[in-house]
């Protein structure tokens, strides 16, 4: 079989797998040929496993329904963390340990940031977890809805036209889908908002704006590489 | 759990069901939890394939009729514990091919990733490389190709 055969046999295989019918009869192959697919089809195949795993977990049902994605309804407050770390007599990488042994995979450098930066990142669940260590209660611990201000910026800008229209623009620039390019500049946003900055939707719209103009333009500031 | 589900269903073109399954799973696993469990892994993979195969079951029943076909029968039995070292194989392989991207140029790793692993339509990915859908064909093999000698090669690392 020549390579343009192979290179046929192959689209006509994939199309069929994804459901794509081509109507086209697939060749016999000869015996070397046949090892070579076989070869070939399996890297195809652990491709296809890799590439339909799991969901990213802000939109896991099953990663919501177990209490594992931040929820700024329920965000932890700093220094209600500190107060009951201190009044559990526990040092920050005491409790690390603990919850560390109950399965999660975390490091002492998080319970810093979480008592001194920001802890809008912390899953109900390690809420929990770190509650039951600290020997109080998930509502001691929790900020209320109107000081999660930082989350309702982001779905501020989100859900206006002016976000959408840079979404376009982004994806245009970095030849990628629409889906691809919200969750880029959503997650550009989100990471302002884990690094301990509180902006408002203004600054963030007007942030992502200054991106999206300077890749435009050929700029190479504090911009991220391709999505893929 | 979701790739066990995913391949489990994509025979049936069932794929779509795979995050399905797998919340059945964990529902049920939440509703009735089991008591000495040494590895939860291991459940939860078994617990996720097992309700791809009742959904893979259920279909082949609407389509065949009432009796259930051999393929649903045969699947439903077996070693749990030779399932699960194998699912487990299955994603360390998985892993490694993806690793293994890094060896591949932009272009084929495209090709590779998002015509291969993601099934999105030829003629997209090759409007957004800027090629014909035709060209895309000639690059997955190569690619395969390259991926396939990256992953000979770490094997033959590890054993040295």
């Amino acid at each position: 079989m020549t390579k343009d055969e192979l290179s046929e046999f192959f689209a006509n295989f994939l199309e069929a797998r994804a459901g794509r019918v081509t109507g086209k009869d697939q060749p016999v192959l000869s015996k070397e040929d046949r090892a070579e697919v076989e070869s070939l089809i399996e890297v195809a195949d652990l491709l296809w496993e890799a590439g339909h795993g799991a969901p990213p977990l802000e939109s896991d049902p099953v990663a919501a329904m177990l209490g594992l994605i931040p929820d700024p309804r329920c965000a932890l407050d700093p220094k209600a963390l500190a107060r009951a770390r201190k009044n559990a007599r526990l040092k920050s990488g005491e409790l690390a340990d603990r919850l560390v042994a109950r399965g999660w995979d975390i490091q002492v450098r998080d319970v810093y940031r979480w008592e001194n930066q920001s802890a809008a990142d912390v899953a109900p669940a390690l809420i929990q977890a770190i509650a039951e260590e600290t020997n109080t209660s998930v509502d001691r611990l929790t900020k209320s809805r109107e000081a999660a201000a930082e989350y309702e910026a982001i779905a501020a800008v989100t859900y206006s036209s002016r976000f959408e229209r840079l979404v376009e623009r982004w994806a245009r620039i970095q030849g990628v889908s629409r889906a691809l390019a919200a969750s880029a500049l959503e997650s550009r946003m989100l990471a302002t908002v884990h690094r301990g900055d509180r902006p408002d939707a203004d600054q963030l719209m007007q942030s992502l704006d200054a991106l999206v103009t300077a890749i435009e333009s050929g700029g190479s500031g504090n911009e991220p590489g391709p999505v893929r | 759990m979701h790739r066990v589900a995913a391949t489990v269903l994509r025979e049936a073109g069932l794929v779509d069901q795979a995050g399905d399954a797998v919340q059945e799973a964990m529902v049920s696993l939440m509703a009735s939890p089991l008591d000495d469990v040494r590895d939860w892994e291991a459940v939860m993979v078994v617990t996720a394939k097992r309700r791809a195969l009742d959904r893979l079951g259920s279909a082949v029943v609407r389509h065949a009729g009432p009796e259930l076909s051999k393929e649903h029968d045969r699947a439903d039995g077996g070693d749990v514990s030779e399932e699960v070292a194998e699912s487990l194989d299955r994603k360390r392989a998985a892993a490694s091919v993806r690793n293994n991207l890094a060896v591949l140029d932009d272009r084929h790793r495209k090709v590779a990733w998002e015509y291969v692993a993601l099934e999105r339509p030829r003629a997209e990915v090759a409007a957004e490389l800027g090629v014909t859908p035709a060209r895309v064909s000639q690059m997955v093999k190569p690619a395969l190709k390259q991926l396939r000698d990256a992953m000979r090669r770490e094997e033959v690392c590890a054993y040295d």
